[in-house]
């Protein structure tokens, strides 16, 4: 039979290798052949001979296509080229082919609306980092460490219990509302509190036209939290894997506070994550097909990259395969017990057992929450849905305080994205309404302009301008409350109220930036406190 | 009554679970505002019941699946008020979607959709939504103070497709939700609703269960006054063409080829520019499955949505444009002089595009080009 190659081709270094849905389809319409395929790859197919479109998915919907004729003599194959949307970043093509940048095109359309040139010299960004403990015994027994993770469970219980009774008025069984307990210690088990600000990790950085991207190669075992923010942008926290990585940051004036933030893996024999990105952007067809694809893959490929083997997992279990998630790779990748993801995937595969096993399950789920944040917003997803599961089946505390703190998380997330993103104060404190502003500490703060390489200077705005704090009035249940830099000050009953305590902690922390909400979260006004004003 | 469709004798069937709610009497605007609720920004919608019949109109009149055809539509309504059934088939009244019709009408509509494995089963809610970890969707009586619960009158939509699914036996089990899934401020530490179905230990899992969720988490959707909201356009052309696929002799929607002409067509609308106020909404899926089910066959060939555009703009102001068709008898369209983008809705095939520059001097003819139309949408670039 004739054959023909195939090529999907990307608009530059950054796609290839990238997973991409190809499908060929006949006169008539009728699909003769689907596969998933990589970008700048080609792909060998044995054909009748015939008139052919090929039809090529991106990871952001976006298809391209070929018309091509197989002739009947035997000889050469036909070579045939599926160009993709072009990116006007040729190295930021990844973040575009995935729908999380607008193509080029739709950039210079809008021109005018979109500044190319960045008007944010305020955009920051600081690395969190955290070296997870290695649990002792096996790495996978789910059982190894759980006794010692209880046991601190039943301790954080008993000191809860016992600040429970702290919390009673003396002489009454009324308990104090919880808003005023803030002003107490609070013993927790925070799974993440142990992350710290470290050094922005080397990385090359580039920058064209409104778009930075910094490349690096983590090691693998601490877990990199990226967090970048505004003048007038919330805070928000990016997981990243642990494998070579791109983070780009584009200004093109689209996205919360003005900014949008991609990340993708820059090893070229390893672009899994692109099956999550046709999940996340609802193309579910194609992400079979991809899924497909990154499955039959090399498979020394899930013995060296833990980011394969949890979206392998994570696929699997998006398609509900019991059957291949008995023979998932991530069962015998002890090596990587460090990746939370792959804690999750474990303990959904003793979920779905017939009967389920609910001490694995369970012991699995801690496991990876204690571990750090799943580095796939959709192993995220997946924790807490096991964790609620537990909880409904047979609520126990570790469960319950391992989905509050992973629940916090979730709340905060940021769902449309690939790799884990939440807004929020640090990674440890996610909050729907979080802080917006440069923080206080400029300890380890980069500004974007300063990690250029192509001599953009840094504008030498004064000190005063970037570091305002930010003091906030927004509804609470129960009333009102003031917050600096994102952390609860004061709960007032009235409105009235929180704005003059707001006021006296504005004036003091100037210059500062009072932000007032309606009570339906919207911004009502804002306002600058200057020293002396 | 609520089942304005049942035939009893298919088996296995498709049963869809139906619901359009856009009076809320305790909310903001309502006969009865309650003081804890109103002001969340929550008020009355008129898109919701529209949108609603509108998915009950296709399957009662259209639905075509030969490995299970309608075997009932169970519909809740607020306003509650009669139902013209499509074709002429007379009129039923439609029970409100109260939080205890809705109880009633999903006991029914599970037990309708256990009774065969090979049953599909369909649920659709257009109405508000709020979210924080799960999308809870709110009845009509949402916010009824003679509750001491808030979120008593609304349910949770992913322990419902959980429930749903550990405990029915229909392998393919899809739902559609229709609604905002932003969080309130101030109702953000409060949303407790459950699903209406307990989850069973045993964790059985439909093998397709999509979740067909209208915008993304903490994301608004919009409606059209009195119309049908965006989405529920976008889930019915996915339905009637748009996602379908050609496979042994017929154009067939799949849940996992509809996901994808959902998530087109919503980023199409967004690309093109949305109302001022209203930025672009874009939808998401979840749930589990592999996405390969077939929902509904199209007779004929399906319709496809095409964009040209046409570079540079100045130029494309100047240009007569005119696409015709390869198969036989050939058809042709054609348009004027216009803006930079030619939008299009052709059927499935090959076509041939042309440009003239008929203001010349001489006038200009450039070389005709080839145009594939395929589902769920068709985008090629013209430079002229």
């Amino acid at each position: 039979m004739p054959s023909v190659s195939l090529l999907p081709e990307g608009s530059g270094p950054g796609v290839t290798g990238e997973l991409v849905a190809l499908r060929v389809l006949d006169s008539s319409g009728e699909t003769v052949h689907e596969q998933g395929v990589r970008v700048n790859w080609w792909t060998t197919l044995e054909l009748e001979p015939g008139g052919y479109f090929a039809r090529v998915t991106f990871p952001s919907g976006h298809t391209s296509q070929s018309k091509f004729t197989v002739k009947p003599e035997a000889g050469e194959s036909e070579r045939v080229v599926i160009r993709a949307p072009q990116s006007l970043h040729e190295w930021a093509g990844t973040p575009t082919d995935r729908g999380e940048f607008p193509p080029g095109a739709q950039i210079r359309q809008g021109r005018e609306r979109h500044s190319l040139r960045s008007r944010r010299p305020d955009i920051w960004m600081r690395m969190w980092q955290r070296k997870p403990t290695p649990p002792p015994g096996e790495p996978f027994s789910a059982k190894a460490n759980f006794a010692a993770l209880v046991a601190r469970m039943g301790e954080i219980r008993r000191q809860r219990e016992g600040e429970e009774e702290r919390f009673r008025l003396p002489g009454s069984q009324l308990p104090i509302p919880p808003k005023w307990r803030r002003l107490e210690p609070k013993p927790s088990f925070h799974l993440s509190q142990s992350f710290q600000v470290g050094p922005w990790p080397d990385s090359e950085a580039f920058y064209d036209q409104g778009i930075w991207a910094f490349a690096s190669s983590p090691e693998g075992q601490v877990q990199n939290v990226a967090q970048l923010g505004g003048r007038d942008a919330p805070w928000r926290m990016v997981v990243l894997p642990p494998s070579g990585v791109e983070l780009f940051v584009s200004t093109s004036g689209e996205g919360s506070g003005g900014f949008r933030v991609a990340l993708a893996t820059n090893i070229r024999e390893d672009p899994a994550e692109s099956v999550l990105a046709f999940f996340a952007n609802g193309a579910l067809d194609s992400a079979r097909l991809a899924g497909e694809a990154l499955l039959r893959w090399n498979p020394a490929l899930f013995r060296t990259s833990p980011v394969a083997v949890a979206v392998a997992g994570l696929y699997l279990l998006r398609i509900q395969d019991r059957n291949r998630l008995k023979e998932w790779p991530g069962d015998s990748a002890g090596d990587f017990w460090w990746m939370p993801d792959l804690h999750v995937i474990r303990g959904w595969t003793h979920l779905l057992r017939d009967p389920p096993d609910r001490e694995e399950a369970r012991a699995s789920f801690l496991r990876g929450a204690a571990v750090g944040l799943p580095v796939f917003t959709q192993a995220l997803r997946f924790l807490v849905d096991g964790l609620e599961i537990l909880e409904e089946w047979e609520p126990r505390f570790e469960t319950e305080e391992a989905l509050r703190q992973v629940g916090a998380t979730a709340d905060a997330a940021d769902w449309s994205q690939v790799f884990t993103t939440f807004f929020g104060a640090s990674p440890f404190e996610p909050s729907a309404t979080p802080p917006a502003g440069v923080p206080l500490d400029t300890n380890h703060l980069h500004f974007l302009p300063e990690g250029m390489a192509q001599g953009v200077q840094f504008p030498d705005l004064p000190k005063s301008v970037l570091s305002r704090p930010l003091i906030q009035v927004l509804p609470d249940p129960s009333g009102w409350s003031v917050e600096l830099e994102g952390v609860a000050f004061a709960a007032c009953r009235t409105k009235r109220e929180a704005l003059d305590r707001a006021s006296v902690l504005a004036r003091d922390e100037a210059p500062s930036r009072l932000v007032i909400h309606r009570r339906d979260g919207a911004t009502q006004a804002i306002r600058g406190f200057d020293p002396g004003g | 009554m609520t089942l304005v469709f049942h035939d009893r004798n298919r088996n296995p069937a498709t049963h869809a679970l139906v619901m359009g709610v856009g009076r809320y009497p305790f909310l903001e605007g309502g006969s009865h505002p309650a003081p804890e609720v109103s002001r969340w920004g929550l008020g009355q919608l008129s898109s919701p019941p529209v949108s609603a019949k509108a998915i009950a109109d296709f399957l009662i009149g259209e639905l075509d699946n030969p490995g299970a055809p309608l075997g009932s539509v169970e519909l809740l309504l607020s306003p509650s008020g009669p139902y013209a059934l499509p074709g002429g088939g007379g009129s039923r009244d439609v029970e409100a979607a109260t939080m205890a019709n809705i109880e009633v009408a999903s006991k029914g509509w599970k037990a309708r959709c256990d009774r065969h494995p090979d049953n599909v089963a369909l649920f659709f809610f257009c109405g508000h939504g709020v979210s924080r970890r799960h999308l809870s969707l709110l009845a009509e009586d949402f916010g009824d103070p003679a509750h001491a619960r808030v979120f008593k009158n609304a349910l949770d939509l992913e322990k419902t497709a959980e429930g749903m699914g550990s405990d029915c036996r229909a392998r393919v089990q899809c739902f559609f939700a229709d609604a905002c899934r932003s969080v309130p401020q101030s109702a953000a530490m409060e949303i407790d609703s459950v699903g209406l179905f307990s989850i069973m230990e045993n964790l059985r899992r439909p093998e397709d269960a999509p979740l067909f969720y209208s915008t993304l988490p903490k994301d608004p959707a919009y409606g059209n006054a009195h119309g049908v909201t965006p989405y529920t356009r976008a889930v019915l052309n996915g339905f009637r063409g748009t996602g379908s696929v050609y496979r042994n002799g017929r154009w067939r929607v799949t849940t996992g080829r509809l996901a994808e002409a959902i998530a087109r067509a919503m980023a199409a609308e967004g690309e093109a520019g949305s109302a001022p106020g209203t930025p672009g909404q874009r939808p998401a899926g979840g749930g589990q499955g592999g996405a390969l089910s077939v929902l509904h066959t199209i007779a004929g060939r399906p319709q496809v949505p095409v964009r040209i555009f046409l570079q540079p703009q100045g130029v494309s102001k100047k240009v007569h444009l005119s696409i015709t068709s390869k198969t036989s008898p050939a058809k042709t369209v054609s348009r004027g002089p216009d803006g930079c983008v030619w939008h299009l809705l052709l059927d499935w095939g090959e076509y041939e595009g042309s440009a003239t520059f008929p203001s010349g001097p001489p006038p200009i003819h450039r070389d005709p080009r080839d145009l594939y139309v395929d589902t769920p949408e068709t985008t090629d670039t013209w430079e002229l």
